[in-house]
């Protein structure tokens, strides 16, 4: 078994190196941009609910180009942290940082206005309307004068920017129209919500189980569109269970077990029974280093 | 692309011109499935309407008159003026049962404003139009801050409303109104009746804001997933007290045609009427679970209703036998809606 490199949080130290998405990243040479100011930054976030303690001191850097795997058992706090990330839930302790900034996510709109964009699980998506309705959704781009004002949109801008997201993403959907999502398949779907995400979010984008419930099949064409947007310029996070599928996607993989980041490994450098070894619990920061 | 980059807001990282679909031949055919879409979910309702035209033909030579079938219109006119607003509601995945409290209570507030205390026309124009923004902002109020479901918030507001009309109205009445509105309720534009016009106005005024306003996308987002509407940073308790106050000012704006068409204003209006207009909505093809909302549909289904009625009193049916009819096609389009989701379910 590969022996992964193991960065105890919060060590994840910023190089001062330009980026090169083709590099695994690992403690020392973290993939960085903007003299390795990550442009996202969890730091020492804690989150109870009542006497559940579902955040810890969690920690984590986010880096432009960079994508980091979240792995870990039901209840690790996973989706808390997620949800923490974009503004759902407030953080107990600890703070966000974007590109250096601290900032207060009190709001889905405020991490949205900073770049951070989430496709959930479920997608959230309407199935009642179609693509480009859906893409724009609380953003529609209204109509010049006077229509601004009586709230009708410029369905012709939406739908043509809509398409051209879409086509560049690759979405296999063949002509988005008026076709309502609802008629649509599990990979198109999927397609759409990621779509959206990168139309708007410049900085991060959060997959949450991006290929669960997912065909064969769709899940190859989600796996290839995110394949794409690795190296880009922004920076992903991907939770997910499949531990092939996280070695595949990810520059780094983080563990998350009881609310507490137990590893943060380089992908490269490990392998996935050393992860699942985390995960379980079955090794532990302390019983690694000594 | 310069497009993306003039609005400014979605990102263009990716932006470049190439693989733009090619939207010439593929514009017909999505519009022509979104017009077979359109029928397949009116077809449950031009079908009996037909039926029910042709047997009452056949019973009664009167019935497929152009003067019968524009009283039937002139009938239908106020339910389908407040169906506009229903259907919205609807399709944001609400209700409200106090419209029929609501037209009451507002044809009280205007009319005896002019009979008892000589307000101007325009004024208690004006008055109606508030006073139905100020019930439904009350509905609004009580569904969104008060957290009470829809059904029960504006059951509430039904019994309640309908006690402040019958407190404030004693059992007494007030007639003979103005000219204007009796112009409003009576009067013909050439061959049409003057409510048919309000009423087709308030039918294209809302088929259109419907279909290119955020009022009427974000009634479908909110209707169709509330959590994906929420997330998107919509403000869904805002948008769900407009969508009660339009329904309210449409109630004033049917209130004033109705007080024309009666003449007169008397505590009993308006009692059951919403059961007609959630009938008369859900006929149409919008969606009780919301989501989805035909106002053209509604229109039709306000129609169909008063074609029932109309038939039924020259086949000589009394009014007993029209409220037999309107449960038994109420249950009807509920059951088939269901049966129709559950087939979408299993594809």
């Amino acid at each position: 078994m590969a022996a992964g490199r193991l960065i105890v949080p919060p060590a994840v130290e910023p190089s001062h190196e330009g980026v090169d998405p083709n590099v695994s990243p690992n403690s020392s040479q973290a993939n960085s941009s903007r003299e390795g100011e990550p442009v996202l930054r969890v730091r020492n976030v804690s989150k109870r609910f009542g006497a559940v303690t579902a955040l810890d001191g969690v920690s984590i850097d986010f880096h432009i180009g960079e994508t980091v795997g979240v792995v870990g058992d039901n209840g690790a706090g996973k989706s808390t942290l997620l949800k923490v990330m974009t503004g759902v839930h407030r953080p107990d302790g600890g703070s966000l940082e974007v590109e250096g900034k601290e900032v207060t996510f009190d709001a889905p709109g405020v991490a949205r206005a900073n770049g951070i964009e989430a496709v959930y699980q479920d997608l959230a998506l309407v199935d009642d309307m179609n693509v480009a309705e859906n893409m724009f959704l609380g953003r529609e781009i209204r109509a010049g004068g006077i229509g601004r004002t009586l709230g009708i949109v410029n369905r012709k801008a939406m739908r043509r920017q809509a398409a051209d997201a879409i086509a560049n993403l690759r979405v296999p959907i063949p002509h988005i129209d008026e076709t309502l999502v609802r008629r649509m398949s599990g990979g198109q779907r999927q397609g759409v919500a990621i779509a959206r995400s990168i139309m708007w979010g410049r900085k991060v984008l959060l997959l949450d189980e991006p290929t669960a419930a997912l065909g064969v099949k769709q899940q190859d064409e989600v796996e290839r569109m995110i394949q794409e947007l690795r190296g880009k310029s922004l920076a992903m996070m991907i939770i997910a269970h499949n531990m092939p599928l996280v070695f595949r996607l990810t520059d780094r993989i983080i563990v998350l077990r009881h609310g507490r980041v137990v590893a943060a490994l380089a992908t490269a450098e490990t392998s996935p029974e050393e992860v699942v070894t985390y995960i379980t619990g079955a090794k532990t920061p302390v019983s690694a280093a000594s | 692309m310069s497009d993306a980059s003039k609005i400014g807001e979605p990102n263009d990282l990716h932006a470049a011109g190439k693989g733009r679909p090619d939207s010439a031949s593929a514009k017909s055919e999505p519009v022509v499935r979104a017009v077979w879409a359109q029928l397949r979910r009116l077809h449950l309702l031009i079908i009996p309407l037909v039926c029910f035209m042709i047997a009452f033909s056949l019973m009664h030579d009167r019935f497929l008159t152009s003067v019968n079938l524009l009283n039937v219109a002139r009938a239908a006119s106020v339910t389908t003026i407040i169906g506009v607003g229903m259907t919205f509601l609807i399709t944001s995945r609400n209700l409200d049962l106090s419209v029929g409290s609501m037209l009451g209570l507002i044809m009280a507030v205007a009319g005896t404003a002019m009979k008892w205390y000589g307000v101007p026309v325009p004024i208690a124009i004006l008055m109606a139009l508030a006073a139905g923004a100020l019930l439904g902002v009350i509905n609004g109020f009580v569904v969104t801050a008060l957290k009470v479901p829809a059904l029960l918030a504006t059951l509430g507001t039904l019994v309640a409303y309908r006690g402040i009309l019958n407190q404030y109205m004693y059992g007494e009445t007030a007639s003979r109104m103005p000219d204007s509105i009796v112009f409003l309720g009576q009067g013909m534009v050439g061959p049409v009746p003057v409510p048919v016009i309000v009423a087709a106005i308030a039918v294209v005024a809302g088929m259109l804001v419907y279909r290119f306003t955020v009022f009427g996308r974000y009634a479908v987002a909110i209707g169709g997933n509330e959590e994906a509407a929420k997330r998107a940073g919509i403000n869904v308790n805002f948008w769900k007290v407009v969508f009660f106050t339009v329904q309210g000012m449409l109630c004033g704006v049917a209130a004033i045609v109705y007080l024309g068409q009666l003449n007169a204003t008397h505590p009993s209006i308006g009692t059951g009427l919403e059961l007609h207009i959630i009938a008369g909505t859900i006929l149409g093809g919008t969606l009780l679970f919301g989501g989805y909302g035909s106002i053209g549909g509604m229109a039709l289904g306000m129609y169909l209703i008063d074609v029932l009625e109309n038939g039924l009193v020259l086949a000589g049916a009394g009014f007993f036998v029209q409220q037999i009819f309107l449960g038994i096609l109420l249950i009807a389009a509920v059951a088939a809606q269901l049966a129709q989701r559950r087939r979408r379910d299993v594809e």
